[in-house]
């Protein structure tokens, strides 16, 4: 299972590299939805595509992909403002996040700190024996940064994942099982560029440092110690 | 660009290989002859006194107002539900006074450290020496050593009252023998050592997993195969019943150095060698039943002889065993733990009928099930909210658990079970 992840991860890479556009005097941030160049307001980007990260083995004891359906969007308001957000969904898990970016260009750098808050739905009645239903409310402040090629933009943000709540349902039992509590942190480092035509594509990996995965929720995590994954995503703006 | 872009490629690569691993636990090494050879152990009466919850007057921020403390043999435990932490300690007394010395460990992270506890003779060291009294108001005085921690912390704590218990009696029982690999407990999952081990860190009952050899032979191991999460190296591959007992001896070890137990050697030294009173057989090989029954017998015999009361429950957990142990000429020999719906627990004549917690607290079907003369059995238990509403509000009589630490340490200081 390994093998087939790290040949997906291969061609997550190797797709883009082979159809990069020439490259352009203009810096086409206007199509990119993990720049920190400030939108013109009103301005909106929408990608859609997938995510996939490997859960820490220790959670699940044997390599389990965890492939989501991704969108992410960014809509540009006044004052280099922006919000932006990201839905999510592969059925056991559904995630919509929101949050407001304020960010400065300098040259082809660009920085900007943001907050978003993320609701998690998580349903796995369905299968046999897990029976469980849960509600997870985090926030997460952000900083982030972007710098632009002639051909492409690359962008890094940091973010920590504070939990507000978390409460699962199993049968005809509800419990509250957490609450206000630093779950980790996450660096994503993403590449966008031109892909075909008028269509863009963005790529790169989040580097996840956290006690309590959001893709592993029906697990019920005990341990305290934070565990490393890598969750590898693509998405094409249209 | 494209330089960049390879790079990217190469970093995602190194990363996904560097999916998260547990750090690894170094426990304390502790110099156990040294205090039981200048102490006398304390009595059964004795042990009897210290048994029971006490609130830390220091000590808190790491361990929690309120603790569990319990003798198991010679060994002092103190379980904790903040931090989650057991306590292993040896001693005894010195005139009027007692010293213990041990470790800690915090089971759901890596922390453990030192331990050292005093009963001044002025804080109830007298009297526990002379057998007075109920213990309350004894006093631990002492301190621990933590990760990363210059200086010991003191740690104080005073004995309020007796251990909670239940009418019926309760089951705190171990997952795999007592904790899964990831707990990182010194011993690996299925040992006979981790099996000796359990009563330590809280449990009074363990549940083990039992699959066949080739040679026909019930071993004690979760997987069907062999994966590095439980073994050293990757010499066997494939199925477990597709080697020998003798092919197992020979390439395989435990994720800690120790062999495959045989089934019949790992309960027959639960026996001679430990306090656990009810072992759950999770049976995962129809092909073995009627060898696992046999077993039971044999060991229920050698139990006899040595006069130690034990349970050893034959676990049903699927249709397969079902179908399987009801047309096995030894059927009725063990009593049965049936994990399916009513109408096998019924039909197998189970002695505990044992439910994912996933399906509730079931309330009207356990008092049913009561009535039949049936312990119901929960299981994994390890969320603590979880744990205390079915403590409190349910009426089982065990829960398997991945951490009997943190159920002892609940079920002990809870003031409200039925």
């Amino acid at each position: 299972m390994r093998t087939l992840y790290k040949l997906m991860s291969l061609l997550f890479c190797v797709i883009p590299i082979c159809t990069v556009a020439q490259p352009s005097d203009t810096l086409n941030i206007e199509h990119y939805v993990f720049t920190t160049h400030p939108l013109d307001a009103g301005r909106g980007v929408f990608s859609m595509g997938a995510a996939l990260t490997i859960l820490p083995q220790p959670l699940t004891e044997y390599p389990t992909p965890a492939p989501m359906l991704d969108m992410r969007w960014r809509y540009g308001l006044p004052l280099q403002t922006s919000i932006y957000g990201r839905a999510g969904s592969n059925i056991a898990t559904t995630l919509a996040n929101i949050g407001l970016l304020w960010s400065f260009s300098i040259g082809r750098g660009s920085f900007g700190v943001g907050i978003s808050e993320m609701y998690m739905y998580g349903n796995i009645t369905y299968v046999d024996g897990f029976n469980t239903i849960q509600h997870r409310w985090a926030t997460y402040p952000m900083v982030a940064a972007s710098w632009s090629f002639p051909a492409f933009t690359v962008s890094g943000r940091f973010e920590m994942e504070y939990m507000t709540s978390q409460v699962r349902t199993i049968a005809d039992q509800t419990v509250r099982t957490a609450q206000d509590q630093l779950n980790g942190g996450s660096l994503t480092l993403a590449i966008e560029q031109p892909f075909w035509k008028n269509t863009h594509v963005s790529m790169g990996v989040t580097l996840n440092y956290t006690r309590n995965p959001y893709q592993a929720w029906f697990l019920f995590n005990t341990f305290r110690d934070k565990m490393f994954y890598p969750e590898l995503f693509v998405g094409f703006m249209l | 660009m494209k330089t960049f872009l390879f790079l990217l490629a190469a970093v995602t690569l190194v990363m996904n290989a560097c999916v998260s691993e547990l750090a690894p636990v170094i426990y304390p090494t502790i110099d156990f002859e040294a205090i039981t050879s200048t102490t006398t152990p304390l009595t059964i009466e004795q042990r009897a006194q210290m048994n029971g919850i006490y609130i830390l007057q220091e000590g808190r921020n790491s361990f929690g107002d309120t603790v569990a403390v319990r003798w198991d043999g010679e060994a002092l435990s103190i379980y904790t539900v903040k931090s989650v932490s057991f306590f292993y300690a040896r001693g005894g007394m010195r005139a009027d006074s007692a010293r213990f010395i041990g470790y800690w460990r915090a089971v759901q992270g890596p922390e453990t450290g030192e331990v050292s506890l005093n009963i001044l003779a002025s804080e109830g060291g007298k009297d526990l020496a002379a057998g007075k009294g109920n213990g309350v108001g004894l006093v631990l005085r002492g301190e621990v050593t933590s990760p990363g921690s210059q200086r010991p912390t003191a740690m104080v704590l005073t004995k309020i009252k007796a251990l909670a218990n239940r009418t019926r009696g309760f089951e705190i029982i171990g997952h795999r023998g007592g904790g899964r690999n990831s707990e990182r407990l010194g011993k690996s999952e299925n040992s006979t050592e981790l099996m000796l081990f359990a009563s330590q860190l809280g449990a009074t009952a363990c549940e083990i997993d039992v699959y066949g050899t080739s040679d026909g032979i019930p071993v004690v191991f979760h997987d069907p195969t062999f994966t590095p999460r439980t073994v050293r190296g990757a010499y066997l591959i494939g199925d477990i019943s597709n080697y020998s007992l003798k092919q197992i001896r020979g390439f395989v070890r435990l994720v800690n150095g120790e062999q495959v137990p045989t089934l019949e050697d790992a309960l027959m030294d639960v026996v001679d060698k430990s306090s656990i009173r009810t072992v759950w057989l999770d049976n995962k090989d129809p092909r073995v039943v009627d060898e696992i029954l046999a077993i039971h017998q044999r060991v229920m015999d050698h139990a006899a002889t040595k006069r130690r009361s034990i349970r050893i429950l034959f676990g049903i957990p699927t249709v397969e065993l079902y179908d399987a142990y009801m047309k096995s000429p030894l059927k009725g020999t063990a009593p049965v733990l049936c994990e399916l719906d009513l109408a096998s627990v019924r039909a197998s004549n189970a002695v505990v009928w044992a439910p994912r917690f996933t399906d509730g607290l079931q309330s009207e079907i356990v008092e049913q099930m009561h009535k039949e003369g049936r312990d119901v059995y929960c299981w994994t238990m390890d969320d603590p909210a979880f744990i205390v509403r079915f403590l409190t509000e349910g009426d089982f009589d065990g829960f398997c658990t991945n951490y009997p630490t943190l159920l002892a340490a609940l079920f002990y200081t809870r003031k409200d079970l039925k």
